[in-house]
């Protein structure tokens, strides 16, 4: 029921009439309860906060399984050099306490001072830490518990060989001395842990060759000994030898990762060097050179490399890049595995990510600065590489840090092509196994969860992923930071 | 102007730097030549080892059975009396296999009557199995089964063709004789046939240890699994997420930390998922996902292809305009109406096409299936969430790796149907694509 509207001023509102209370209700304007809508948005912020559970779960995981590996022990072969019973050469000259280098001469025809060998001159032990050349060699003077000391010129060096130590006698399960040979006493300090065929025991005291020892630690049961079983000590990894020694052999408990991070960064490299010129490359022809309709038909070609399956370029590397290199470029020194064709198919695998990010970077330079270069007279190869290229720096830098974030992560062409080995070489014909290869191959094994072989691919992944995420944000901050403003 | 270049030093400058814009133009073309060029290596290299010559060699040749080696040219019975008269011993197996009425366990302590599907002659019902003699035996199963279904089992049990070596598919067509003379050398018994090693065969059998009888079929069913789950768990944590961070997030620093991790999540490495899954789905949550199974790869799989999700799917939502919104709050709608009501509708394309090709990335992703534990070799179909499992990447990894040359070529095989499906995925996305432009147009 309608009363004539009342006019008021110009621009003002007639007054509001009152409404009937149930209409009042259903068009009130205050704001309603809505429990659903309360409901979807609690859930659609928990599926928002999932993405950082699963950062935060990735590094809790490999930090907690990292700190484990280093805590754990691999228990390895004792083994003790003992001298054999005739030199085979003498010092050449007099060698004082301090002196590492030692001129040498031997009965035999070649050196048979090798590399990680153990000599013996007068009481002192040395190991022999290379070959410099067939008269000199150059050792670790005073290992193995013996005393530097000054030795004349003609002093004899003894071979040693490396044996295992065993317990000198047998052992009952209730027997807290064990014997252990008096040349492999030094061996053994109180608080050691070793282990005797699948008992671990805590060494509390030595005297010599008699050690008393703390019977079934570690939850293992003591028993009886026949003296045959070698005694294995306990090997810590630690962090700094994790990092910076060049020795993977878990075997003789050394963990550590430069060979399988120098074979990371070899492939990686060689991919780089392959994936720029020509992703740039196809960036520039692209963006610059093609016209318009020729680069609709010609970037899905550049997606469709983007798209196969990392496994199929791995089976490319393996049937056609690598007896390519073998029986073509390099012949017979190329290895079946080897690090050079791994390294090309990872270039061929990230052509397409650098052509697609740099092409988006050198579209987004404003056309005025190509009209400005133009109206100068450059060339278009001028424009594009002194006035184009230097403004999309940022973009670019950013994309081949992506780049290589890609192809140090990448595994399974590695896996397939580069080898199963670590191997600690700059050689690119030859095979060695990168991180990511690495823990494919120990985790897709038989190994036991939480044997030392198994947590360490637990440190190689933190570090793996400590590396892709620097560069990730390396590349983040560079986008930021260096974008110029138009 | 005090520096004055002479006309003549002006054109010839001008026309070296066009020179040498001429040849970087080349240079860069050509970089874009190398590309193609890497991807045809790359079909050849695979179309190369499917197909080619096998020689193949037979513990009894078709000819001996057979006039021309046709077996249809011969009867049911001759058939029976074939697989009698050379695997007399497996006769029973075969039986129990093809006709049995009870549980395996069960077929030889029931009498013939209700061990045997099929015509059993009264006088034999009520003897048990292991009375039979061998013709009988041979009599039973040429009554009850097809010709195809013995001709199937002559080669298997009889004829057992095994594959000695193979030959890549350019050196056939090009190099027949040198092969036929290398083949008669080495395998003088062994007859060259042509093989595809694709084929229907291929695509539905189970796994086996000889390469060239070896079929894909739960590497394929496995990944179906995967990937049915897979989208079970991404898609709807995907969207929600991208839907909160459009819609819902303020502008705050929680958003801001939530974008950049998913930046950053999407260039995590693939095999850092997989341990991450190994550790939490595999091992933690063992009761719930029973260890190595369908369900842990799935979920970790799902981690895998979240962010991108969540970063199509924000593209895709950021794509509708502000005015639909504008417009649907000025009727009167609440937030959650008018995202459920206009603009989820709209960016469905966008949304859909992202999550396609998220699916086609992690369809063939293969190492967080090694490290959380996918077969290599598998006996039986996966038949649920929780039954170990094998996936196509994984079965191909595995045969590219083995010794055996002959298994690249079961490998090639299978890039061949892991690609055929990726090939569908991507075109069903770009039909889709299409579509939704037009639509909106």
């Amino acid at each position: 029921m309608e009363t004539p509207i009342r006019m008021t001023r110009a621009g003002a509102l007639p007054a509001a009439r009152p409404r009937p209370r149930a209409i009042a209700a259903e068009t009130s304007l205050k704001k309603r309860v809505r429990p659903v809508d309360s409901l979807v948005r609690v859930v659609l912020q928990a599926c928002g906060v999932l993405s950082i559970f699963t950062t935060l779960g990735i590094v809790y995981v490999l930090a907690e399984q990292s700190l484990l590996f280093f805590a754990s022990s691999a228990y390895v072969i004792t083994k003790a050099p003992v001298a054999e019973t005739m030199p085979n050469g003498a010092l050449r000259a007099a060698a004082t306490a301090g002196q590492d280098t030692l001129a040498v001469r031997y009965d035999a025809e070649r050196s048979p001072y090798l590399p990680n060998t153990f000599i013996q001159v007068g009481g002192e032990t040395m190991r022999v830490v290379e070959r410099v050349d067939d008269r000199t060699i150059r050792v670790a003077r005073g290992v193995e518990a013996t005393a530097a000391a000054e030795h004349a010129a003609g002093a004899p060096i003894v071979p040693m060989r490396e044996v295992q130590v065993r317990p000198a006698a047998p052992l009952a399960a209730a027997d807290t001395l064990l014997i252990v040979p008096a040349s492999a006493a030094y061996k053994f300090e109180p608080g050691m842990k070793i282990q005797v065929g699948i008992e671990v025991m805590r060494i509390t005291g030595s005297d010599g060759g008699a050690l008393t020892v703390e019977r079934g630690v570690d939850g293992t049961i003591a028993r009886a000994h026949s003296g045959e079983d070698a005694i294995l000590s306990a090997e810590h990894p630690a962090l700094l030898e994790f990092l910076t020694s060049a020795t993977w052999a878990p075997q003789i408990g050394q963990f550590g990762v430069l060979p399988l991070l120098n074979a990371t960064l070899l492939t990686s490299l060689v991919g780089l060097a392959v994936a720029i010129p020509l992703g740039l490359g196809s960036a520039i022809f692209l963006s610059e050179y093609a016209p318009p309709r020729l680069r609709g038909a010609l970037k899905p070609i550049l997606e469709i490399l983007a798209g196969v399956p990392t496994v199929v370029y791995g089976f490319f590397a393996l049937t056609f890049v690598t007896p390519a290199l073998l029986q073509g470029a390099f012949g017979q020194q190329v290895q079946f595995y080897n690090m050079l064709s791994a390294g090309l198919v990872i270039g061929i695998l990230i052509t397409p990510l650098i052509s697609s990010m740099s092409e988006d970077a050198l579209s987004a330079v404003p056309r005025a600065l190509r009209e400005a270069s133009y109206g100068l007279g450059a060339t278009r190869l001028e424009t594009t590489v002194k006035v184009v290229i230097p403004a999309a720096m940022s973009g670019l830098s950013a994309a081949l840090i992506i780049a290589t974030s890609r192809a140090v992560g990448e595994t399974m062409i590695v896996a397939v092509a580069a080898g199963a080995g670590p191997n600690f070489t700059l050689n690119l014909f030859e095979g060695a196994e990168t991180m990511t290869g690495h823990i494919s191959r120990i985790s897709g094994g038989d190994l036991s969860y939480n044997s030392i072989d198994y947590n360490s691919i637990f440190a190689i992944g933190l570090l793996l992923f400590v590396l892709t995420l620097g560069l990730n944000l390396v590349s983040g901050h560079i986008t930021r930071r260096l974008r110029e403003a138009y | 102007m005090s520096d004055r270049i002479s006309k003549a030093v002006f054109h010839s400058a001008v026309g070296k730097r066009q020179a040498r814009a001429r040849r970087m133009q080349g240079f860069y073309m050509a970089s874009f030549a190398v590309a193609i060029v890497a991807l045809l290596a790359l079909l050849y290299s695979i179309a190369n080892q499917s197909f080619g010559l096998v020689a193949v060699s037979y513990s009894v040749p078709p000819g001996e059975l057979a006039a021309g080696g046709d077996l249809t040219a011969l009867s049911n019975a001759e058939l029976a009396a074939a697989l009698n008269a050379h695997a007399p011993r497996r006769l029973l197996v075969l039986l129990r296999d093809t006709l049995a009425a009870v549980a395996p366990e069960q077929f030889t302590n029931v009498t013939l009557g209700s061990a045997v599907r099929g015509a059993v002659p009264a006088a034999w019902r009520s003897r048990s199995v292991v009375d039979l003699s061998g013709e009988e035996l041979a009599a039973l199963l040429a009554a009850n089964l097809t010709q195809e279904q013995l001709i199937g089992l002559v080669e298997q049990e009889v004829i057992r063709p095994a594959a000695r070596q193979s030959w890549p598919l350019l050196e056939s067509l090009t190099n027949r004789p040198a092969i036929a003379a290398a083949a008669a050398e080495s395998h003088p018994a062994a007859e060259l046939r042509w093989r595809s090693w694709v084929s229907p065969g291929f695509v539905t059998g189970a796994l086996s240890s000889d390469p060239a009888a070896t079929g894909i079929r739960p590497g394929l069913l496995g990944s179906i699994w995967l990937m049915s789950l897979t989208l079970l768990f991404a898609f709807p944590l995907g969207v929600g997420a991208a839907i909160y961070l459009e819609e819902y997030a303020a502008d705050g620093w929680l958003s801001g930390l939530i974008e950049t991790n998913i930046r950053n999540l999407a260039g995590v490495p693939s095999i850092i998922y997989g341990m991450l899954g190994l550790v939490i789905f595999v091992r933690a949550l063992e009761p719930v996902t029973q260890g190595r199974t369908v369900l842990s790869g799935a979920l970790t799989m799902a981690l895998l292809i979240l962010p991108l999700i969540i970063v199509s799917a924000q593209e895709a939502l950021r794509a509708v305009p502000g005015a639909i919104r504008e417009a649907s709050y000025g009727l009167g709608a609440t937030k959650w109406q008018t995202i459920q009501r206009q603009v989820l509708p709209a960016a469905v394309p966008g949304i859909f096409t992202g999550t396609i090709l998220a699916m086609s990335r992690a369809i063939g992703e293969t190492a967080p299936l090694i490290v959380v534990g996918a077969a290599a070799y598998i006996t039986v179909d996966p038949s649920g969430p929780f039954s170990p499992f094998t996936a196509l990447p994984m079965l191909i990894y595995n045969w590219t790796s083995q010794p055996n040359p002959q298994f690249r070529s079961a490998a090639a095989a299978g890039i061949i149907v892991l690609l055929a499906a990726l090939l569908a995925m991507n075109s069903f996305a770009i039909v889709m694509r299409n579509r939704a432009v037009s639509k909106r147009i």
